[in-house]
């Protein structure tokens, strides 16, 4: 039954976005244009050889691509929920969503399918360009340990995104949890340069951020070609940071949903 | 399901019963009163005392002005509101401990225009909530498309619901909610309707009462809670009237027993506003 439902929720989601066409092929090239602005930034930098990089492989371009990419599929990931709450207040349809017979929990995860599929996918192409259009090497990669770094990071940023989504429905507006975690990721997380390079009370604050082991594994699986084993340690933290905060997150949902009952907040915008 | 709550309804026929429910809202903060005493809220009161009974297959009709407690009061059946004082149970469920029970039992027809996706046709939006009350295909599309028989929509099945006019869109709400898959068509099940004619043209209002009296009501002795603002529909559709205002119930009424039909029903309403005008002052 779950699944039938993942699957009305994905068409629901598919048909919506694939009604505004031009919007479909304007975030593709939203996509596309940072990879080109790394390429020459690459090829700007990539010649002074820093030895920051040298453990991810010495250039700079795949460096960048795999920290913007990745990164941005991440805080999609914190920002979906939240989004996905807040368009069903302004459409009007959560509370005839949440007055169906599936708990406002199942609402709110499956909600957020499309947006993990179609970044996805988006993810995939920006790889396979930079592989056919810019002669990124995969060759020394290792895309088990990748996908098992992009599902426990999926996990972890999940869990972030529902916490974000019960700020939403409390707060309306102005959600701290991704503006603490998606600003702060950003610079702290380490996608554009080496969390090496920053001073060391910031790689003290870095440590924090779940976006920081993310980066780190992905990196090596992809530009170094690290094994799942080799990766345990980041890879437990993600871990860890999934299984606290996605019951915690799930429970908090169900408790602002709960409030938004008692006071009548539940269609307020 | 809880048997001993299906149980108890069918020994007492009770389908909705309130027992003072009192509703407040909390009004939002201003930027002085956060500052000053951000722990002290002010409250809004929507429903007072209210207590009610709404036995299985009755029809009732809510009248009442503008910021009477009537959503509020179809909302609290319905479970989309947990009151914050006495209990509501429909079928034997309570409302906040039962919630998930309670929404096996209604079918809520919102009086928001907006409760549709409206870039879906109206069968996509069937199919979608049908799937969330846990209907699959090929039942599912089966379903959706005797509803929208039923409802006189089945012309404008592959349409988007941004095409429709606000008639079809009460229409499609009406057949949103009765994809109950825990009900026979025949069975009685409670359906929420908050002014159902709103916005409609006389000859679409005169077609959509038909189908609540007729296919509803009369056919599938479903047991309805109609909010309104017009007496003369009042009086088409419901057995009992029950008169709000300031939140509280000021009257109880039953057609059968006011003389004169609609005339009669609005000298009653009259009065009884004129009564609790005088209490007020």
């Amino acid at each position: 039954m779950l699944m039938r439902k993942a699957l009305a929720f994905l068409k629901r989601d598919y048909l919506i976005e694939s009604s505004y066409k031009f919007a479909f092929v304007f975030e593709l090239l939203t996509t596309l244009f940072p990879l080109i602005s790394f390429y020459f930034i690459g090829q700007l930098v990539g010649s002074r050889n820093d030895s920051r990089l040298a453990k991810y492989g010495g250039a700079y371009f795949p460096f960048a691509l795999v920290g913007v990419a990745f990164s941005q599929y991440l805080l999609l990931a914190l920002g979906t929920f939240s989004r996905t709450i807040r368009r069903s207040q302004m459409a009007g349809c959560l509370e005839a969503t949440l007055s169906a017979q599936t708990s406002p929990q199942v609402v709110i995860i499956l909600s957020s399918l499309y947006c993990f599929v179609t970044k996805l996918l988006h993810i995939v192409l920006v790889f396979v360009l930079g592989w056919l259009a810019f002669g990124l090497d995969y060759r020394n990669a290792n895309f088990l340990s990748a996908a098992v770094v992009l599902v426990l990071t999926a996990g972890a940023f999940s869990g972030l995104g529902i916490l974000s989504a019960a700020a939403i429905v409390l707060l309306k507006k102005g959600d701290p949890i991704e503006w603490i975690f998606g600003a702060a990721s950003s610079l702290l997380g380490g996608a554009l340069f080496p969390v090496e390079i920053m001073p060391r009370w910031m790689q003290c604050l870095a440590v924090v951020f779940p976006i920081t082991y993310a980066l780190e594994a992905m990196r090596m699986a992809i530009l170094r070609g690290q094994t799942v084993w080799m990766l345990w340690k980041p890879l437990a933290v993600l871990a860890a940071t999934g299984a606290v905060l996605i019951p915690l997150g799930v429970w908090a949902f169900a408790a602002a949903v709960n409030k938004g009952r008692r006071d009548g907040s539940l269609m307020h915008y | 399901m809880n048997n001993s709550a299906d149980s108890s309804t069918a020994a007492t026929g009770t389908m909705i019963a309130l027992e003072s429910v009192t509703m407040r809202y909390p009004l939002p903060m201003r930027y002085r009163q956060l500052l000053l005493a951000p722990l002290r809220r002010r409250y809004v009161t929507a429903l007072r005392g209210v207590n009610l009974e709404v036995r299985a297959g009755e029809c009732v009709g809510i009248l009442g002005p503008n910021g009477a407690g009537k959503t509020t009061l179809l909302k609290v059946i319905g479970g989309l509101l947990y009151p914050s004082e006495g209990s509501v149970a429909v079928g034997g469920y309570d409302t906040c401990r039962d919630n998930p029970a309670v929404r096996r039992q209604v079918g809520f027809v919102l009086n928001e225009e907006r409760s549709f996706y409206w870039r879906m046709t109206g069968m996509q939006n069937l199919e979608f909530f049908g799937a969330l009350d846990n209907l699959a295909n090929p039942y599912l599309r089966r379903r959706a498309t005797e509803l929208l028989e039923l409802v006189g929509l089945n012309y404008a099945a592959g349409s988007r619901v941004s095409d429709y006019s606000c008639g079809m869109r009460q229409r499609l709400a009406i057949a949103c909610r009765r994809n109950n898959p825990t009900r026979a068509l025949a069975e009685p099940a409670v359906l929420i309707l908050d002014e159902p004619t709103k916005s409609l043209d006389p000859l679409g209002a005169a077609s959509l009462r038909s189908l609540i009296s007729r296919e509803l009501h009369a056919s599938f002795g479903k047991t309805l809670v109609i909010a309104t603002h017009h007496i003369a529909e009042a009086v088409e559709l419901c057995e009992k009237i029950v008169i709000l205002s300031g939140g509280r119930i000021v009257d109880c009424v039953y057609t059968r027993d006011i003389p004169g039909g609609a005339n009669g029903l609005a000298g009653h309403y009259r009065q009884a506003m004129e009564q609790t005008e005088e209490t007020r002052c």
